[in-house]
C-alpha cells in the first residue's frame, strides 16, 4: 500500500512537472526517470536478488502503463506507449548485465542514453505516423536536452540505489 | 535475458499500439486529450469546499483584495503604464473590430511535445470555437485548436504544423505563411518571378476560409531566390510569440 502510494504520488510529480516546466519552450521528458527507477527498483530490491530469473511483467505493465499516461495528456495513443515499453525492457536487460558496474558513471551514461532512446523511438512515430512537421535541428536540441536535464534528476532519486 | 513470455506480453503491448495507432490516423478513434488544467480546476474546487465549510472564503476574498491594493500600490511606474498601454491597444482593437469573440488573458505557454502552443482563459462557455483565429493589437499570433469550458489551446503561428493564406501588401501577390520552429515563419509558394522586398508587410487574405482578410501578420526578412523552384522568404512576426500577455478571439 505504501509503496502504491509512492508510485501515485511519483507519477504525479512527474508529469506534473512534464506538463509545466518548459525550457526554451521544449517539453521535458520527466516520465522517463519513473521507468529508470522502477526499472533499479525492480531488479535491485533484496527479494528480486535472490532469484535467478525474477518476473519482468510487472515492470513491463508498469512501462506500459506510464507510456499511456502521458499519451493521455499529448491526446494520441500508442507513441508513449511502445516508446516506455522497449526502453524500459531494455533498461531491465541492461541494469541485470551491470549488477555488479553499477556506479554513478554508469547511472549517468544509462539515464542519458536511455532518455534518448526513449525520445527517438517516440519522435519517429509520431513524425512518421502522424505526419507532424518539426526540423531536425530541433528535434536533436529537444532530445539532447531531455536527456541531459533528466541525468542530476535520476542521479538524486537512485541516490545509493542499490 | 528477458523471459519467453515477457517477450510475447511486449509484442502483445506494441500490437495493440500500433493498431491504436492506424484506427486513430483513420479517424476510427479518437481520444480526447487530458489537460493538467482539469486537475487543477478539481483540486481548486475541492480546495474552495473546504473554504465554504470552514467560512474562510470571505475572508479569503477580503485578504486578496487587501493584497491586490497592496500590489497595485508596489507595481512601478513603468510597468504600469505599459499595462495601460496594452490594455487600451485591446480596447481600440475592441471598438474597431466588431468580430471579436473574447478577450483572454495568457495563462500557461506550451502543453504539446511538438506543437508550440499556448494556452487562454477563455473557452467554450465564451464563445470559443476550434479554428478561430487569436489576435493581438499588433497582428495574428495564431488559431484555436483545442477548447473546454473555461480554457482554451490556441497554436502559434511560428509552429511548423500552422499554415495560412496571406497577401504582400505592396503587390497584393498571395502566398501560403507557415512556422518554422523557430521565432520565424517562412512564405511558401512564390514564384521566383514575383517581386519581394525586405520589409514588405503581410496580412490574412481571407481565401483560407479561417482567417478573415487583413489581419497584419508580420514583415519579410529576408529572401533567398536560390533554393528550388520557389523563393525562399523568411518573414518575422508583428506579434513576438515572447510577449503575448492578453489576446482576442476573432470569428
Amino acid at each position: 500500500m505504501k509503496r502504491a502510494l509512492k508510485w501515485v504520488i511519483l507519477i504525479f510529480l512527474a508529469f506534473f512537472a512534464e506538463q509545466y516546466f518548459l525550457i526554451d519552450g521544449i517539453t521535458l521528458n520527466f516520465s522517463f526517470l519513473l521507468i529508470y527507477l522502477f526499472a533499479i527498483e525492480h531488479t535491485f530490491t533484496e527479494t528480486e536478488q535472490k532469484k535467478i530469473a525474477s518476473s519482468e511483467l510487472l515492470p513491463l505493465l508498469f512501462f506500459a502503463m506510464t507510456g499511456l499516461i502521458e499519451d493521455l495528456f499529448q491526446g494520441i495513443i500508442g507513441p508513449a506507449i511502445i516508446s516506455k515499453s522497449i526502453s524500459g525492457m531494455f533498461l531491465i536487460v541492461l541494469t541485470r548485465q551491470l549488477f555488479f558496474h553499477w556506479t554513478e558513471i554508469f547511472k549517468t551514461l544509462v539515464i542519458f542514453s536511455f532518455t534518448i532512446l526513449d525520445e527517438t523511438i517516440y519522435s519517429f512515430i509520431v513524425i512518421y505516423f502522424f505526419s507532424i512537421e518539426i526540423s531536425s535541428s530541433l528535434l536533436l536540441k529537444k532530445i539532447l536536452i531531455s536527456g541531459l536535464i533528466n541525468i542530476p534528476f535520476g542521479l538524486i532519486l537512485s541516490w545509493k540505489k542499490p | 535475458m528477458i523471459k519467453k513470455s515477457t517477450t510475447i506480453v511486449l509484442l502483445i503491448v506494441i500490437a495493440i499500439a500500433f493498431l491504436l495507432i492506424s484506427y486513430q490516423l483513420k479517424g476510427s478513434v479518437n481520444f480526447t486529450k487530458i489537460h493538467f488544467l482539469q486537475f487543477s480546476y478539481a483540486i481548486n474546487s475541492v480546495k474552495e469546499f473546504f473554504y465554504d465549510v470552514l467560512y474562510l472564503r470571505e475572508e479569503n476574498r477580503k485578504l486578496k483584495e487587501e493584497l491586490y491594493g497592496l500590489r497595485l500600490q508596489t507595481k512601478s511606474y513603468q510597468e504600469l503604464m505599459d499595462e495601460n498601454k496594452r490594455l487600451k491597444n485591446l480596447l481600440n482593437l475592441k471598438e474597431t473590430r466588431r468580430d471579436i469573440i473574447a478577450i483572454a488573458k495568457v495563462i500557461k505557454k506550451g502543453s504539446n511535445k511538438f506543437v508550440k502552443t499556448i494556452w487562454i482563459d477563455k473557452g467554450l462557455n465564451d464563445g470559443i470555437k476550434i479554428n478561430m483565429p487569436v489576435i493581438t493589437y499588433r497582428g495574428l499570433i495564431g488559431k484555436v485548436i483545442y477548447t473546454a469550458d473555461n480554457f482554451s489551446e490556441v497554436i502559434l503561428l511560428t509552429d511548423p504544423n500552422f499554415s495560412a493564406s496571406v497577401r504582400l501588401e505592396r503587390t497584393r501577390v498571395e502566398a501560403v505563411l507557415s512556422g518554422t520552429g523557430l521565432n520565424i515563419c517562412v512564405l511558401k509558394y512564390l514564384p521566383l518571378e514575383e517581386e519581394v522586398l525586405i520589409g514588405d508587410r503581410l496580412a490574412t487574405s481571407g481565401t483560407d476560409g479561417i482567417f478573415p482578410e487583413g489581419i497584419m501578420v508580420g514583415a519579410v526578412k529576408s529572401i533567398n531566390k536560390k533554393k528550388g523552384l520557389f523563393q525562399y522568404i523568411e518573414v518575422i512576426p508583428f506579434q513576438s510569440e515572447l510577449n503575448i500577455e492578453e489576446v482576442a478571439v476573432i470569428r
